[in-house]
């Protein structure tokens, strides 16, 4: 299962995606968490703004008796019940004034008449302030008196509020405000979470130290509510996301299973098959053309391997068959001399015919394997043209021929039997192939730095379509040509080109054609000059 | 009985029409498709042994084309041993088929039977009366007694007997009995159905004065 692409493809799917929801959910709880807690800081700042709004408004000697209009139950308050008020906060060291912790209940009612108020901005209680927006001028214009209470319509629970000196003495608190200690902070504005609350410690005027907080619990029980609804959702996703994830890996491996299904068609016996890559996507229509391609290839050289069998099988049945018959049809009867030297004549015929082709089988196998051997020197290809043409000379005599060799002395590396070999091909070729009277022009020459060997007559010509089969092994270009009794005698095996080309790229040489119909042939050998670097 | 032999090459070629006409039948020799195809519409042979890798025109195509108008046995005779070309072939029209190499004496025997078989005769030896034809040993035996015959007598009651009841034109008896290069007499026939005559009996071979020679059954 391990090993099933498309398990191994919903493994790492599932890793991912569960990594993903994972960073996501934490990163988004995170925010959350954070912008909860920015949200109740600039609460906590805003309200230590107010006090310290307030504190400004009065002098600095006058602090202790001034700083009892901060109201001690803030509105929504649960009065000297609060919650963090154990105890009831100290009347405070300067005189209850005369509105005193007994008007607080007075403003407490009148707040909770009009308890919606407490949520609006204050901006819309012109009734109230008439100065306009900007809070803090609105505190210079204000008397304490009138300033506090309005504002403090804000700083309901869960807001608390404390003031202490610099020196820690408690100045005021709200009923709700809970003990607290602190120790002086260096900066003027600075948080701070002690167990459950969030406050904040603000330098006001006058050397006083304002302290804002609030109880956040409740803030984390909505965090832990939405980090459980978080999970859920993030589950969710995960399991749709695998449930598409497995769809989704099925239908990218289904091509993969049709062109599995496609190669198990394939054998030697049908070829023939082929990867539908019409519907499919780039990436595996590029796999599957591949996969056709290749199959093309293979079938063609099977169908070339199959081609060269069947023509070398018939090749040598023609004259096992010369012999085999001649043989049966001597021995049926006593014979006469005459006619058992023809029958050994033309059985030994048959068999050099046999021999003649099964060297030259071997030539292309060893050819094939790369196994070639080159026995390399330094030799002149115009004398090998030579020695070939004088090799040849009675056979274009016989049929009114002239053998022209024209060029200079072309020295190169090169296995002299074997080069002299495909010499006496072409040359041979080219005779059989003129018509009487006519010329065949053998040239050497060094040309583009390469050796050069050329053939050219005024023959028959090739038709051009026969042109690229030529070097093709068994490739006759007209079956009537080959086989009349004189020329199947010296050659009609149907591999000389195909040998000639062998030896010639086991030199790294090329050999090419060029012909016209009715005017003639031309081959051309190209030879390095230099040995070449690896001979086979 | 008379057979053409196509075949390019010619030591082979040379080898089966040795061995046919030793056999007795009169053999005809073609090198090429071409050659072949015209002698074969030619003549009405007994039977065509065809190669199939022809110069010209390939055995394919002499086959085809002979097929349209003649119904000559064939007998393709080829170094093709792949199983498609069998098929393609037989199919094509051609009554057997043989692979180089071959043994001379299945060629023959199998040229027998196809020319038995186009004749309407499966047995290999006919029974006409008192006389025993043996097709396959090529001997004649009358009452039990073995009955030396030339070989051309032979092919000469060899013919009349595959085809017994009808009557056997002489042009028939040359078409069959003599190849092209035969020296042909006009009353080389009549010579030779006296000569069996006098071995077989006179009434062996009625005589159709002016058309032919038939023998009843």
């Amino acid at each position: 299962m391990t090993r099933s692409l498309r398990w191994r493809l919903q493994l790492w799917h599932a890793f991912i995606l569960t990594a993903v929801v994972l960073l996501f959910g934490a990163a988004f709880y995170d925010q959350f968490q954070r912008s909860m807690l920015r949200e109740i800081d600039a609460d906590l700042l805003s309200n230590s703004r107010i006090i310290e709004g307030a504190l400004r408004t009065v002098d600095a000697n006058s602090i202790h008796r001034a700083i009892s209009f901060l109201p001690l139950d803030l509105p929504g308050g649960s009065g000297s019940t609060g919650t963090y008020g154990p105890s009831p906060p100290p009347p405070g060291p300067g005189p209850p004034g005369q509105r005193g912790p007994r008007d607080e209940p007075g403003l407490h009612k009148q707040h909770n008449i009009e308890d919606e108020q407490w949520f609006r901005p204050k901006l819309r209680q012109p009734e109230r302030d008439e100065s306009g927006p900007p809070p803090r001028d609105a505190y210079r214009a204000m008397t304490p008196r009138e300033s506090a209470p309005n504002h403090f319509q804000r700083m309901g629970p869960p807001y608390y509020y404390a003031v202490y000196t610099f020196g820690g003495e408690l100045l005021r608190r709200n009923f709700d405000s809970p003990q607290t200690t602190f120790a002086l902070p260096r900066q003027p504005l600075t948080y701070r979470v002690l167990d459950d609350r969030r406050e904040v410690l603000l330098r006001g005027p006058h050397a006083t130290l304002i302290i804002v907080g609030r109880d956040i619990r409740p803030v984390f029980q909505r965090l832990r509510d939405s980090l459980l609804q978080l999970i859920a959702i993030g589950v969710a996703v995960l399991c749709l996301g695998l449930l598409g994830g497995w769809w989704l890996a099925g239908r990218a491996i289904r091509p993969i299973a049709d062109i599995s299904r496609t190669a198990a068609l394939v054998s030697a016996e049908s070829l023939s098959a082929r990867v539908e890559t019409a519907h499919m996507d780039t990436e595996l229509r590029s796999l599957g053309e591949t996969l056709n391609s290749m199959l093309v290839r293979l079938e063609n050289s099977f169908r070339q391997q199959t081609q060269f069998t069947a023509d070398a099988s018939h090749e040598l049945r023609t004259p096992l068959a010369v012999i085999l018959s001649q043989c049966e049809l001597a021995l049926n009867r006593t014979r006469s001399n005459e006619e058992y030297i023809l029958t050994i004549g033309s059985c030994r015929k048959a068999a050099e015919r046999m021999q003649h082709l099964i060297t030259g089988l071997l030539t292309l196998a060893r050819a094939d394997a790369g196994k070639l051997e080159l026995n390399l020197t330094a030799a002149d290809l115009n004398s090998l043209a030579a020695d070939a043409i004088s090799l040849l000379a009675p056979l274009a005599q016989e049929r009114s021929i002239a053998l022209q060799l024209q060029g200079s002395a072309v020295i190169c590396q090169v296995d002299r039997e074997r080069v002299s070999q495909v010499m006496l091909n072409l040359i041979q070729n080219a005779i059989y192939y003129s018509q009487p009277g006519s010329e065949v022009m053998v040239t050497t020459a060094v040309e583009a730095a390469k050796a050069l060997f050329r053939v050219a007559d005024n023959g028959i010509g090739i038709p051009p379509e026969a042109l690229p089969f030529l070097f093709d092994r068994f490739y006759r270009v007209d079956a009537s040509r080959s086989r009349s009794d004189e020329t199947q005698l010296r050659q009609g095996s149907g591999l000389g080109l195909a040998i000639c080309k062998s030896i010639i790229d086991a030199h790294h040489g090329t050999i090419s054609v060029d012909s016209q119909v009715g005017r003639g042939t031309v081959f051309e050998v190209n030879m390095p000059l230099a040995a070449p670097p690896d001979s086979r | 009985m008379r057979i053409l032999v196509v075949e390019d090459e010619p030591d082979l070629r040379r080898v089966i029409v040795q061995a046919l006409t030793e056999e007795g039948f009169a053999v005809d020799e073609a090198a090429d498709g071409q050659i072949g195809l015209h002698k074969a519409m030619v003549w009405n042979y007994d039977a065509l042994v065809l190669d199939l890798m022809l110069p010209i025109k390939s055995g394919w195509d002499l086959l085809r084309e002979l097929r349209r108008t003649k119904p000559t046995p064939v007998l393709i005779l080829t170094a093709r041993d792949a199983v498609s070309d069998r098929v393609r072939g037989l199919d094509g029209g051609a009554d057997d088929y043989l692979i180089k190499p071959f043994s001379l004496a299945e060629l023959i025997s199998r040229l027998r039977a196809l020319i038995r078989r186009a004749a309407g005769q499966s047995q290999s030896k006919l029974q006409i009366g008192t006389t025993l034809i043996d097709l396959a040993k090529r001997t004649i035996e009358r009452e039990g007694q073995e009955i030396i015959l030339t070989a051309r007598e032979y092919a000469l009651v060899e013919l009349l007997a595959l085809h017994r009841g009808k009557l056997i034109t002489r042009t028939m008896i040359y078409d069959h009995i003599f190849g092209e290069d035969d020296d042909s007499l006009s009353n080389l026939v009549d010579v030779h159905v006296s000569h069996i005559r006098k071995k077989l009996g006179a009434d062996f071979i009625e005589t159709r004065r002016g058309q032919g020679y038939i023998i009843n059954d």
